[in-house]
């Protein structure tokens, strides 16, 4: 039941992975970049329109919801962690000194979660 | 020259005589630097080295140390700095260290003017932590095309606490003011290169 090969075509814009013997393809506008979060085994999509946006998709491709660049953020690209999957978020201004930020990403309840400074 | 050299030999000589036992029981003056013992932490150690003369006292140096490490988001800045806005020049080129996945037209807020040659370079004189960036794959060379608010100044130390590390800092940095959305409205990409 697990995804598996899991590919990025930025040019046609395309996200494409296997599962459960099917091959799966979806379009996503401004796609970026797409990872699978661990804990709930979702596929998140980053899609650059506007701020930015995360595409959750349930590993047989079903559309599960959404999550927003957080207020005064653009986001940029995913990043895998030890303590699980996070995306960057460029500020318009400074928090607690810092321009950007790692949020971390539950899938599962389609959230953020302000985690620490990026670089 | 001979001089120099019998006065280095008679303090060799002067400390080979002292009983061990002697020397520790010296009490130390509270603003005189004293060794961290090794099992402190390798970090601490580091950081005591070089850092320790800063502060009047032990305990000034310790609080100062416990507040850059037990915190997730220190200041990108030594403790010492100023802010130094100016308005970066068009023509100014710099480099950033950029992590896999991430664009060149969507750069971070800090630059710096000195050649990153290496991800050790960026973890030890840019002083990035694993967390704050965990993977560096790139070096890109922006030119500034119009000019550029920022906060210029050399990087601030760091501990990297889960890997027990001194990240002692020390190269020029600069920290763009600009809303990120605007970020690329004032640069342009000179070069791209992999960096290990």
């Amino acid at each position: 039941m697990s995804v598996e090969r899991l590919e990025v075509d930025h040019a046609a814009a395309r996200l494409g992975w296997r599962h459960d013997g099917r091959q799966i393809s979806l379009r996503v506008a401004d796609l970026a970049d797409a990872a699978v979060e661990a804990a709930s085994g979702r596929i998140v999509a980053l899609s650059r329109s506007g701020a930015g946006r995360l595409l959750l998709f349930d590993a047989d491709g079903a559309a599960a919801g959404s999550i927003e660049a957080p207020a005064g953020y653009a986001l940029s690209h995913l990043v895998p962690g030890e303590q699980g999957l996070a995306v960057v978020g460029q500020g318009d201004a400074p928090h607690d000194g810092w321009p950007d930020w790692h949020f971390r990403i539950d899938a599962g309840a389609a959230s953020l979660t302000r985690a620490g400074p990026a670089y | 020259m001979a001089l120099l050299q019998e006065w280095l030999l008679a303090l060799l000589l002067a400390v080979a005589a002292l009983p061990a036992g002697e020397a520790r029981a010296q009490p130390v003056p509270a603003n005189v630097v004293v060794a961290v013992p090794a099992e402190a932490g390798s970090a601490r150690a580091a950081w005591w080295a070089d850092h320790r003369w800063r502060y009047a006292t032990d305990q000034q140096a310790e609080a100062a140390y416990q507040a850059l490490a037990a915190t997730d988001s220190p200041s990108p800045w030594p403790e010492w700095h100023e802010s130094n806005i100016v308005a970066l020049p068009a023509g100014l080129r710099f480099q950033m260290a950029l992590a896999p996945g991430q664009p060149r037209d969507r750069p971070g807020a800090f630059g710096t003017f000195d050649r990153i040659d290496s991800v050790e370079f960026v973890r030890l004189s840019l002083a990035v932590k694993k967390a704050w960036k965990p993977e560096i794959d790139r070096v890109v060379t922006y030119e500034i095309t119009a000019p550029l608010l920022a906060d210029v100044g050399v990087v601030g130390p760091q501990i990297d606490a889960p890997a027990d590390r001194y990240l002692p800092g020390g190269a020029s940095q600069f920290q763009m003011l600009v809303p990120a959305a605007e970020r690329m409205s004032h640069l342009r990409v000179v070069e791209e290169r992999p960096i290990r």
